[in-house]
């Protein structure tokens, strides 16, 4: 039984599964049942120093750099419409292969165009956010965070980040002002 | 007192304290609104009809739910929601319209809280957060984990009431019969199949899309104005102009009665070849570039000048300042796949057609950065940060522009195309009848 999260909740995923090597995050929502346009929703990755900021762009996972440099994090590809059953986005972390310089991998969720769409979470049924184990995709903890989001259009849903030789998850549900540019360079990502 | 945010969630506590009894009271301006109240399910459905409350069903079996005077409002409601039996989940809010338009003619409107005699929240929605929608859902109290909570929602549907309590599950009274179509129309349809069957399916699905919108009996002049600039050449070879103003062609039959549509051509100069229609559109892209060949230059300008010019001749496509009534407005498809060298002069036409039944609808084919055209703005420039511009542009009596972008013409699928032709357009026409532009 995987472990239901509440927002700040944290898991020792080490602890769940001792033999994880890699961990797959799923992102989740339900498409748009009401007339408009569609919710697209990105999900990214952040690799961060214990300072809270990438060491250079190319830690900065997204639909235009599905993959980090040193291969540790790999995205999947991006889904437009929430559409089809499952995780909408998908998010593969090869914990082995993450740099040790690299203290935690952040993972956000922003809404595509949000302004000019005028959509915010609050809109945006059944969000989520989840770990699996890649080696039989047992799913380890899951955060819903419907709740947790309102007026927002950018969110950080929750990180994966070292705890001694451990990985732990922690749901984090935070909104940001701001779309995914602010957002990056918040966490020190330049272009 | 609070204002709530479209999309904004909070606990029912935050807005009364106390608890117990407490009122909704809802009004609108500009338009004619029906507001209601549903009860649902866990699983968002009207399984006990009796639950809908608004004018012709003033109260809920338990009394939980009940019309009630707000000084001020068009609508009140006192809700006790202790006494909500424990399956009813949500109590939904809407508004729908009774009549044309679309609820993007609306200056605004609100559901405000109130607490005793103190109004402690409230949500304020205006025109500009619609399309197409002719009924919304405003805002609901539901259940969580115990406790109430609100959401202020404003999301809904074209296709109206019907649709919103299709939503809910509620059965819908079977919809009286289509006004018959008028000869004209039914004629055409027969042309469509005697002279271009290849089109009969496009002329479907534009008319599945326009009955999604509100408007299977609108009329309106439709207009195809394309880009021969050099850099199109790729894509009038590929034959992709060419399928592509047949979609819009198809659309024409559906606004017109004469089955077919004009065709403005725009380089460096402008060019009106013989109208596009069911007689002449195998091939008639090819026909047209034979005579026009491609052209070094791209003037959106000068194109809107003479599409002005032709349609409304009084001004010769120059300036106008106030409102010009028509009985038929135009729709143009304007494609384009690079910028204009004649900004200031497209801005002026932009607003100077403002005063004018006619809609422009722009489509930027840019280079395929992403699929789905999608951009990242802050990290990579936009192929068409003017036309974006265009958009939004101040100055106008009315909206009377939309923009979208597409790696190819071909990108989305027939009934994808109509949607996005159809975004804005229907809200526009409200405005224009606001604004004394159509009848």
């Amino acid at each position: 039984m995987a472990i239901s999260l509440q927002k700040g909740g944290n898991v020792n995923l080490s602890k769940e599964a001792p033999s994880l090597k890699t961990v797959i995050i799923g992102l989740g929502w339900d498409p748009r049942v009401t007339d408009g346009a569609g919710f697209d929703l990105d999900g990214s990755a952040f690799l961060l120093k214990a300072d809270g900021k990438v060491r250079s762009d190319s830690d900065f996972i997204f639909y235009n750099n599905l993959k980090s440099s040193d291969g540790s994090v790999t995205h999947q590809g991006d889904n437009l419409t929430g559409g089809g059953d499952g995780d909408d986005e998908q998010l593969s972390i090869e914990l082995g292969k993450v740099p040790a310089e690299v203290d935690k991998v952040a993972f956000t969720v922003t809404i595509h165009e949000a302004d000019a769409r005028k959509q915010n979470f609050g809109q945006v049924a059944k969000a989520y956010i989840r770990c699996l184990d890649a080696n039989g995709n047992k799913e380890l903890a899951r955060y819903d965070l419907t709740e947790d989001g309102s007026v927002e259009t950018a969110m950080i849903f929750g990180e994966l980040y070292r705890n001694g030789a451990d990985w732990k998850f922690r749901a984090i549900g935070q909104g940001f002002k701001g779309g995914l540019g602010p957002l990056a360079r918040s966490y020190g990502v330049i272009a | 007192m609070s204002a709530l945010a479209k999309g904004q969630r909070l606990k029912l506590a935050d807005l009364v304290p106390g608890g117990g009894q407490f009122r909704v009271g809802l009004a609108a301006r500009g338009l004619s609104l029906d507001f209601a109240c549903f009860g649902l399910d866990a699983d968002g459905k009207l399984s006990d009809e009796r639950y809908m409350v608004f004018f012709n069903q003033p109260v809920s079996p338990c009394g939980g739910v009940e019309l009630c005077a707000t000084p001020g409002d068009a609508v009140g409601f006192t809700l006790q929601l202790e006494r909500l039996p424990a399956s009813l989940d949500r109590l939904v809010f809407t508004a729908s319209l009774d009549g044309d338009g679309s609820l993007a003619g609306l200056e605004t409107g609100y559901l405000r809280i109130i607490d005793g005699e103190a109004e402690t929240g409230r949500y304020t929605f205006a025109g500009k957060d619609f399309n197409a929608e002719r009924a919304v859902m405003l805002g609901e109290f539901y259940r969580k984990e115990g406790n109430w909570r609100f959401a202020a929602n404003g999301q809904g549907f074209n296709g109206g009431l019907d649709a919103l309590v299709r939503h809910f599950g509620g059965a819908v009274a079977e919809p009286s019969p289509l006004p018959s179509a008028p000869p004209a129309r039914i004629s055409l349809d027969k042309r469509v199949e005697k002279e271009a069957p290849h089109l009969v399916n496009l002329v479907k699905q534009a008319a599945v899309c326009l009955e999604k919108v509100g408007l299977s009996a609108h009329r309106a002049k439709v207009c195809l104005c394309l880009d021969i600039s050099g850099s199109m050449g790729e894509l009038y070879r590929k034959g992709l102009v060419q399928s592509f103003a047949e979609r819009i062609l198809a659309l024409g039959c559906r606004f017109d009665d004469d089955g077919e549509i004009d065709v403005f051509l725009f380089g460096e100069k402008v060019h009106q070849p013989p109208p596009l229609g069911l007689g002449n559109c195998r091939g008639y892209i090819d026909d047209v570039l034979h005579q026009y060949p491609l052209e070094g230059d791209t003037r959106y300008g000068r194109a809107m000048e003479a599409i002005r010019k032709f349609y409304f001749p009084d001004t010769a496509g120059g300036e106008r300042k106030y409102p010009f009534k028509s009985d038929l407005p135009v729709y143009v498809m304007f494609v384009t796949d690079g910028s204009t060298n004649d900004k200031s002069v497209t801005e002026k036409q932009l607003r100077w057609s403002s005063h004018e039944p006619i809609f422009w609808q722009f489509m930027g084919i840019g280079k395929g950065r992403k699929s789905k055209s999608k951009k990242l703005f802050s990290f990579a420039d936009s192929d068409f940060p003017f036309l974006e511009s265009l958009d939004e542009l101040s100055g106008r009596l009315v909206d009377n522009a939309n923009f979208f972008a597409v790696s190819s013409p071909d990108e989305h699928p027939d009934s994808g195309l109509y949607d996005l032709l159809m975004t804005e357009y229907p809200g526009w026409i409200g405005l224009a009848r606001k604004n004394g532009l159509l009848p």
